[in-house]
């Protein structure tokens, strides 16, 4: 399994803060990424990251949408920092 | 003269000069345990002073009573971020150790949510860089909150505009 964790305002956007998917094989985060989220939401959290106002990291690193993914891996799709 | 300065911690601190973490429901308790560990362990090896941030919950923010923000952190890393920070100046020959501390999960106004101590040579040399970490604890730890207000709930993106939630 994959576990993908969203925070912040981007939760509002998918909709949801956590979800596991079973990937079978080699996966490009991409893949896995549609599979569960709506097309037009994905569409929206790229031009986030586009825009240097989102990120995603696997396994806490920055990551791209062509990287592969594997079992046990976990994603984040955080938007800028707000500590304080 | 060799002398372990940070040891016997306050239990939720390592025996360490130079550290950072995240703190379910931090309180005024923690602060004060750490400013005055921080104190009496570095006063050891020749400070003279400690320089320190405390950030609260507003209570007001535009005309609008603040209920509680929610803090969500992203574990371990928004930890290790906090710790890499602190460690960071450890080979600064004036400073002397750095305490990050910075709350999770819901604070109510005038509660503590971020904590930063610098003991240090000089107070010129303890302030610099007091200074410089709490813009870093802002930008660099995965670190998010939402503003629960009495107008709705506004998530309060990195550069402190708010965005009024679309769900909730």
């Amino acid at each position: 399994m994959v576990v993908v964790k969203v925070f912040g305002y981007i939760t509002d956007i998918v909709g949801w803060d956590e979800k596991s998917v079973d990937v079978k094989g080699e996966a490009e985060l991409r893949e896995l990424l549609e599979s569960i989220v709506e097309q037009e939401k994905l569409v929206r959290i790229i031009e986030l990251i586009g825009k240097g106002q989102a990120k995603i990291l696997v396994n806490g690193v920055e990551a791209s949408l062509s990287t592969i993914m594997q079992q046990g891996d976990e994603v984040a799709i955080i938007p800028l920092p707000s500590g304080g | 003269m060799s002398i372990k300065a940070c040891s016997d911690p306050p239990p939720f601190l390592r025996d360490e000069c130079f550290q950072g973490k995240v703190v379910e429901g931090l309180s005024y308790t923690h602060v004060f345990a750490a400013l005055e560990w921080l104190s009496s362990k570095t006063s050891l090896i020749g400070s003279g002073g400690v320089s320190v941030f405390l950030g609260f919950v507003k209570g007001v923010v535009d005309n609008a009573r603040v209920i509680k923000l929610k803090y969500t952190s992203y574990e371990p890393y928004a930890s290790k971020t906090l710790d890499n920070i602190a460690k960071s100046y450890s080979n600064n020959p004036n400073i002397y150790g750095i305490i990050i501390l910075h709350t999770s999960g819901d604070a109510r106004p005038g509660s503590p949510t971020l904590f930063v101590a610098i003991s240090g040579k000089t107070r010129k040399d303890s302030l610099e860089v007091t200074r410089e970490v709490v813009e870093r604890v802002k930008k660099e730890p995965p670190i998010f909150k939402l503003e629960v207000r009495e107008d709705g709930e506004y998530w309060i993106l990195g550069d402190g505009r708010r965005v009024k939630r679309l769900t909730g």
